[in-house]
């Protein structure tokens, strides 16, 4: 070490120990407990239900009368909170400060009671709740970063909504509060495209200093937020272009160091990234069979970092995993959907270092209908935030149930079962994800809608999850399509992205609908294969005499020359603009991603450009048919329909024979 | 023997070959050992797709298990799978995973029928992979009273293509 060196160390240690002492962080007088209250996950669950999808958080809780333990009714807000006051006034009471903390997705993928408003109505109820930081999540920047400044940093209305409709619902006075806690990322910067390449679009860090308590001084406790490296793969790529996602251990690492020498007494990091246990009841702190993407990151940690709370995987665990010295490290999680909450309380030695961390997961638990064990008791829900939901819930049940637009008839996810009542063997006379439907083809047709510049769109058949009708149908038409029923349809909300592919490379994925991997995979009775709806314009036929099952990437049941757009062959060698789902394209859009319903044919896309959500493509191709000029669903005929079957040389056309026994049944 | 199959450019039939293969190299010298091998194996496989639902995580258990059931020694193969598989999904239930009861329930009978077939007791598979066998067993045992069979709504039957 040279005299520099020295110096500059004397100087740095100097300025830490008269930091530390402004801190309190050391002293020969006690310093009071902590006791972090955590949550992630929630994922805008503000209600005990998402009454679109019929999702109720429910969790299997140990029991005395019972080793199986017992499930029970968990989550909502209303409840989570009268828990949070209840577990506060037992911390508050042994002496020890508090502070409710997050680990991200605390929005996204939301029910609509949330998602009507852009989950402005969890960020306020979670500010209600006295929510001081968290990390971000993925789904923190589904809408872009654009959008979670907004949340973050604003108590502005979301640009081009109709405030006290679908933003700025907030009562007296139509008002978003804005976000009353910090959200944190250590590992996002921006890039050159950014406004400041390298700087922080959110804070890093966020230090609380805690009151003395009982003659006690208080702590001072740094947190560090970061989301998992990857989350570019998992967003609308134009919302985070302008951000970089670094290694997680890296970012944390140096921020933690950074804390260090502002003396505070512990580094808390929250990171939306998680792992999983092999225990089947809630609230395990043995933590059986751990793994997870989180076992790395916290192997590289230095002993800065005294505790990790993690999310993102949607599993409760209280684990000590070993950091890059061998030293373990508490890391927990709560589970999601806020079934409930981890109270983590840290005690301090008499330098002003953790002494001890000790953390169990408690259930919000709701279910009054259930005859509960003695040993587990419901929570009543705070009238208060129980309130503010109500009326979010009320305003968001008069947007779902507005008209869109209009329909003729019933738009299904199957042909009419000609034949089935005399074939037998349809697909339990519902569905067949073999066949080209009415809705798919919807969707197809929205998603080419929603982009001037594709020209082809696929969709596929496990996204399509309803047909849309008129609850009275036959009755009942037109029939005004609302918001709630193409969310029910179309509920995934996956991001659209469109790509470079050859006429070559179109056909090899199409061929995929009958090869291999299909086969014995998602088909019916009698049928094999996936198929992919096309949009209009795009048309092909194919020979079902041709072997199905074939290996991957040998199929030949594409009849060639068949392939055309508007009429006009498809070249092999010319390069089409086509776009999709980015569940159907994620072979091509992540290096090592998992195909989507294993379509690994999309791996050799080019030139991938996010934009827009399939739901709100459907939402929008529907809106352009009024009552006098309603959607029409396609027929299985020439012109309408787009895939045509041969079985050698017999023609079957658009489908409709396909299910009645014959030359034409759904055959291998 | 770990294998990278999250990140390996090989074909994943061929990768599961390479996977068949370690099983036939130890197959001999222990089979609580090898489940437990193969158990982990499919954790690192499957395991990532249950996030929202389990419907991705069942389709990928599905064709792990179909694919080893063209090798010679499959039973034990399969079992390992399948179970794992449900363990997996009763974990993922816990936390009330959509989809994950009709998961557990579609896997339980599957190795259970190994099960019986090889006579291995459920306290004997319990310890092949970590965790209370307590519980486990009484989850597994209660189950089986239900006798709800696969209650799935029909979207996921229609998924699963049953």
């Amino acid at each position: 070490m040279n005299f520099n060196k020295v110096c500059l160390a004397s100087v740095s240690l100097f300025i830490t120990l008269i930091l530390s002492a402004c801190s309190g962080g050391t002293g020969s007088t006690p310093t009071a407990p902590v006791t972090l209250f955590a949550t992630n996950d929630v994922h805008g669950y503000i209600s005990t239900s998402d009454a679109q999808s019929g999702i109720n958080s429910r969790t299997t809780l140990p029991t005395s009368t019972n080793p199986a333990g017992v499930t029970v009714k968990t989550g909502g807000l209303a409840y989570m909170a009268t828990l949070l006051k209840n577990l506060t006034s037992q911390a508050t009471a042994s002496g020890a400060n508090t502070l409710f903390i997050g680990a991200g997705d605390l929005v996204g993928a939301s029910p609509y009671d949330s998602a009507f408003a852009k989950d402005e109505p969890t960020i306020s109820i979670l500010s209600k709740m006295g929510l001081a930081v968290s990390s971000v999540g993925n789904h923190e920047f589904d809408r872009g970063i654009t959008d979670l400044l907004r949340i973050a940093n604003t108590t502005n209305c979301f640009p081009g909504g109709i405030t006290g409709q679908n933003t700025c619902v907030d009562q007296p006075g139509n008002f978003f509060p804005g976000a009353g806690f910090k959200y944190l990322a250590s590992n996002v910067t921006y890039n050159s495209s950014g406004p400041t390449s390298g700087g922080y679009p959110l804070p890093p860090t966020f230090v609380k200093t805690f009151p003395g308590a009982n003659g006690a001084q208080g702590a001072t406790i740094g947190f560090i937020g970061a989301v998992f490296k990857n989350t570019p793969n998992e967003v609308l790529a134009s919302g985070v272009s302008s951000l970089t996602f670094g290694d997680e251990s890296v970012a944390i690492n140096t921020q933690a160091k950074a804390l260090r020498a502002q003396g505070v007494n512990a580094v808390v990091v929250l990171i939306h990234q998680g792992g999983q246990t092999t225990s089947t009841l809630y609230g395990d702190t043995t933590c059986p069979g751990f793994s997870g993407d989180i076992v790395p990151i916290v192997a590289n940690l230095t002993s800065d970092v005294d505790l990790v709370v993690s999310g993102h995987t949607h599993n409760d665990y209280v684990c000590k995993l070993p950091n890059a010295s061998g030293k373990l490290i508490t890391v927990t999680q709560s589970g999601f959907y806020g079934q409930g909450i981890t109270s983590i309380n840290l005690t301090f030695a008499s330098n002003g270092s953790v002494a001890s961390i000790n953390a169990v997961n408690n259930p919000v638990i709701n279910d009054t209908n259930t005859t509960l064990p003695a040993d587990l008791k419901a929570l009543a829900p705070d009238e208060t935030i129980a309130s503010a939901i109500t009326g979010y819930t009320k305003l968001s049940a008069v947007q779902g149930n507005v008209g869109i637009g209009y329909i003729s008839a019933a738009v299904l996810r199957q042909l009419p079962p000609v034949g089935c009542a005399t074939g037998g063997t349809c697909d339990s006379g519902t569905r067949d994800k073999t066949l080209e439907s009415s809705i798919g083809d919807l969707t197809a047709d929205a998603f080419l809608a929603s982009n001037p510049a594709v020209q082809i769109s696929m969709n596929q058949a496990g996204a399509v999850r309803a047909d849309l009708k008129s609850p009275s149908d036959p009755a009942g038409y037109p029939y005004n399509v609302t918001y709630a029923n193409i969310q029910t349809t179309d509920p995934f909300n996956n991001n659209l992205v469109s790509f470079d592919l050859t006429g070559a490379q179109i056909k090899a994925i199409l061929e995929q609908q009958w090869e291999f991997n299909q086969c014995n995979n998602y088909f019916a009775p009698g049928g094999k294969g996936e198929i992919i709806y096309v949009s209009k314009g795009f048309t092909y036929s194919w020979d079902a005499a041709q072997p199905a099952c074939a290996p991957t990437g040998t199929g030949n049941r594409i009849i060639p020359g068949s392939m055309k757009l508007n009429g006009v062959p498809i070249s092999m060698t010319q390069t089409y603009r086509v776009n999709t789902t980015n569940f159907l394209a994620s072979a091509g859009l992540a290096p090592g991603a998992t195909a989507g319903d294993f379509f690994t044919g999309f791996s050799v896309l080019k030139n991938p450009v996010y934009g827009g959500i399939d739901s709100q493509a459907v939402q929008n191709y529907v809106a352009t048919f009024t009552a006098a000029n309603p959607y029409v669903p396609l027929q299985p005929v020439e012109g309408q329909f787009r895939i045509r079957k041969f079985v050698g040389n017999v023609d079957c056309g658009y489908g409709a024979s396909w299910h009645a026994p014959g030359t034409c049944f759904n055959n291998p | 023997m770990k294998l990278p199959f999250h990140e390996c450019k090989l074909g994943k039939s061929a990768i599961l070959g390479l996977l068949i293969f370690s099983f036939h190299i130890h197959s001999k010298s222990a089979d609580f050992s090898l489940l437990s091998t193969i158990a982990t194996q499919t954790r690192d496989i499957c395991q990532p797709k249950i996030n929202e639902d389990t419907i991705e995580f069942e389709k990928c258990i599905q064709k792990i298990a179909k694919d080893a059931s063209k090798e010679k020694n499959a039973k034990t193969y399969r079992l390992a799978i399948y179970y794992y598989g449900w363990l997996a999904s009763v974990v993922a239930a816990k936390n009330g995973v959509p989809s994950s009861e009709e998961t557990a329930r579609y896997f339980l009978p599957k190795f259970r029928k190994i099960q019986k077939d090889i006579k291995i007791s459920d306290l004997d598979l319990c310890h092949t992979i970590p965790g209370d066998c307590t519980s486990r067993n009484a989850r597994m045992v209660q189950m089986e009273e239900d006798k709800l069979g696969d209650a799935r709504p029909t979207f996921y039957r229609w998924y699963r293509g049953n």
